[in-house]
């Protein structure tokens, strides 16, 4: 397909903010988890 | 001839893309899993619409051969540094999602034999890349499940009000 050398940039770009967004989710729920287990060990 | 795990997984992203097609047909999850990839996956598609839409704007997406191309490209990139994690594993839920509703918007009849091959294209990529990491970290049940399953409505509402204070700090910092 014609769109194959001019997308290389754009899928650079995606997978820089898809990678951004997945760790900062993976840290929020690590932080999240954490303080379930510290405030309501009973959960 | 496919796996059992493949089937899982193929379960899991063509659920994943009815949810975020709005279906009207569809039910409710059949799986735990199911239901909280839609939950958390659906959290995390706003996010990534409004990040990747600026970018994936340039270009166009016209046909489910080039929305396997992108992705593959995509995610080749996104895990080139070598690490893995649940929060990256959601993302390739999303950018399936996203993939799905670029192609709608460009006029691409989605038929089921389409949304089909999306959702092969998804699960293929995470069988032949990822499944080794899924079972080392737990897998489905024991892994993606406890780290993302709300425990119970009342200690998640006082989670959220304590979450939202050290969201607001992490925040300073990114």
């Amino acid at each position: 397909p014609p769109a194959s050398s001019s997308s290389a940039p754009v899928e650079a770009q995606c997978a820089l903010q898809l990678r951004r967004i997945g760790d900062k989710w993976d840290l929020r729920q690590k932080i999240l988890n954490l303080l379930t287990k510290l405030f309501f060990p009973e959960t | 001839m496919e796996t059992a795990e493949f089937y899982y997984v193929y379960y899991l992203a063509q659920d994943y893309l009815q949810y975020v097609l709005q279906e009207s047909h569809l039910g409710p999850a059949q799986t735990r899993v199911a239901h909280v990839l839609r939950n958390i996956a659906s959290s995390l598609q706003d996010q990534t619409e409004e990040a990747l839409r600026p970018f994936l704007d340039r270009i166009d997406i016209t046909s489910v051969a080039v929305a396997k191309r992108i992705f593959n490209g995509v995610m080749e990139e996104k895990f080139a540094d070598g690490n893995t994690n649940w929060g990256r594993i959601m993302t390739i839920f999303t950018f399936g999602g996203l993939l799905t509703k670029k192609l709608q918007e460009h006029g691409v009849q989605l038929t089921g034999e389409e949304k089909e091959q999306i959702s092969y294209f998804i699960t293929e990529y995470i069988i032949n890349n990822k499944a080794e990491w899924i079972d080392a970290n737990g897998g489905w049940e024991n892994g993606f499940l406890t780290k993302f399953e709300r425990r119970s409505l009342l200690s998640f509402s006082k989670i959220t009000a304590m979450f939202i204070a050290v969201f607001s700090l992490l925040r300073e910092y990114y």
